[in-house]
């Protein structure tokens, strides 16, 4: 048995309309910290007029492709995030540990996003996202594998109550350092008795309610007879 | 720093939000009715009691809704959030054996529970929704919740019966109390702690199911599958000695509130243990 995988774990971090409404539900909520949010809704704005992205925008606007220029504004656009995440602190602590440009479909150029915190931010109109830090909360944890086993191979993503199964194994995601990105905790197991578990499982659950429920009838309607 | 201490007091939390105001005070508005069912002749009083506490349930229903869709996922994973259901679970286990056993003597204390349940849930109020983390993530989520609950409501109601029986082992209440004939206690509360103890067997298979999908283990020796797995011994061992050893009256009543007791230790005290850090239970 020859089973092989490399992986590198990422704490990923996808843009979604929750986390959009999720900051919504927090502004309305969190008075006593109203300033602090109406500070960063300033910056919001701020960020989005930034003429780094309108040049962006423009020349995607009059269709350059990406190869001849548009990725070099994107670079400009990267480093304006950049700056801006340095530049935004309270206390000394960062508010923002990434901020992301998402185009009109929701795509990124980063294939992988690495953010240590759950919640995002949303910079201009369907733009960019910031990521708020928050703890060490971590939305979800995938981690890349390739599996090959003779000639057999399989790339996939194993996630928290996503096991992948290959050749008769099951990888599941069972330990993560919310600290360390490139860190991974997987679990190689084979259990090829899991059906009769389950099916133990389910005699479980019928056989109480054979006895608590069915006997009890069958018995009556016998002694009525 | 005057600004933060208002925005926690319980009276300014509760300004926020008036629709969990109103859950409160009709289900105390139930309670009073319920109580007065006691001691009335009047057919009346108890069906205004009735109508109150479907109010209430209407109401707490509103407030999960809301909940559900302000986070975006089911709202069982705050404290707060899963005592605001369990409030709704006790109410509507009550309100259906109410219709079976045609009795409203349990409605006070059944009111009382889903009041207590919702004061409890205003002193832990959520500031902020909390994601659920990588391991809730999952299809199991609900069915686990939702069983579990009202499996918790339905051995509350059996708690509150076998109260009753160890205070008053013959009841013969009034008019407004009662629809039909008398009441057999200890049988009502062998029914609820029967359908109880299923759901509580199908919670834990399901919970055993999940943690298998998701850590590769059906059983992580989390500190609540520990005391989840004693609250299902503890009302099995009350079956069998009902079933088997022919225990009747007020050791077994006794024991109906024991298994109770463990079972609110299960879901509330977990977080006292040393080891509650480390389960994925663990309300924050």
């Amino acid at each position: 048995m020859v089973l092989l995988w490399n992986a590198f774990r990422t704490q990923e971090q996808l843009k979604s309309a929750t986390d959009l409404r999720l900051i919504a539900s927090s502004v309305r909520k969190a008075t006593a910290v109203g300033d602090f949010v109406a500070e960063r809704r300033n910056g919001v704005a701020e960020l989005a007029e930034r003429h780094e992205i309108e040049t962006y925008l423009i020349n995607k606007a009059l269709g350059m492709s990406p190869r001849y220029g548009l990725n070099a504004n994107l670079d400009a656009v990267e480093e304006r995030f950049r700056h801006q995440v340095a530049q935004k602190t309270v206390r000394g602590e960062p508010i923002y540990n990434r901020i992301v440009l998402f185009d009109e479909n929701g795509e990124t150029r980063d294939a992988v996003l690495i953010a240590r915190t759950p919640s995002a931010l949303r910079f201009g109109d369907g733009l960019a996202l910031g990521f708020e830090r928050r703890g060490e909360d971590a939305r979800a944890f995938r981690s890349q594998v390739h599996l090959a086993r003779g000639d057999q191979t399989l790339a996939a993503t194993v996630a928290v109550n996503e096991p992948v199964r290959f050749g008769g194994w099951t990888l599941y995601q069972v330990n993560y350092d919310p600290k360390d990105p490139t860190y991974s905790g997987l679990d190689a197991v084979f259990d090829p008795g899991l059906v009769v578990v389950f099916a133990g499982f389910a005699l479980i659950v019928l056989g109480v309610a054979y006895t608590l429920y069915a006997e009890p009838r069958l018995k009556r309607r016998g002694a009525a007879a | 720093m005057i600004a933060i201490l208002v925005s926690q007091s319980p009276l300014f939390v509760v300004s926020q939000s008036p629709l969990f105001l109103l859950t409160v005070t009709l289900y105390s508005a139930a309670f009073i009715a319920y109580a007065a069912t006691w001691r009335s002749h009047q057919p009346i009083v108890g069906r205004l009691a009735t109508l109150a506490l479907g109010l209430a349930i209407a109401a707490n229903s509103g407030l999960i809704v809301a909940r559900w869709i302000e986070a975006e996922r089911a709202p069982f994973k705050s404290l707060h959030e899963s005592l605001v259901f369990l409030a709704l679970c006790v109410a509507l286990v009550y309100l259906v054996m109410e219709r079976l056993y045609r009795t409203r003597v349990f409605g006070a204390l059944a009111s009382l529970g889903s009041t207590g349940a919702l004061l409890y849930a205003l002193v832990h109020w959520d500031a902020e929704v909390v994601r659920l983390p990588p391991a809730l993530q999952s299809g199991w989520f609900i069915p686990h919740v939702v069983v579990y609950f009202v499996g918790y409501g339905a051995l509350f109601f059996a708690t509150a019966v076998a109260a009753v029986h160890l205070v008053r082992p013959t009841l013969r209440l009034r008019a407004g109390t009662i629809f039909g004939s008398e009441v057999d206690l200890e049988r009502v509360t062998y029914d609820a702690i029967a359908f109880g103890f299923v759901l509580l067997t199908i919670g834990l298979l399901v919970g055993s199911v999940w943690a298998k999908e998701a850590w590769g283990d059906y059983w992580v020796w989390d500190p609540k599958e520990n005391w989840s797995l004693v609250s299902w011994l503890v009302y099995g061992s009350y079956l069998h000695l009902r079933r088997l050893k022919g225990w009747r009256g007020r050791r077994l009543s006794w024991l109906a509130i024991g298994g109770f007791a463990v079972v609110l230790f299960t879901y509330l005290g977990i977080e006292l243990l040393p080891t509650a850090a480390e389960s994925a239970h663990a309300y924050q």
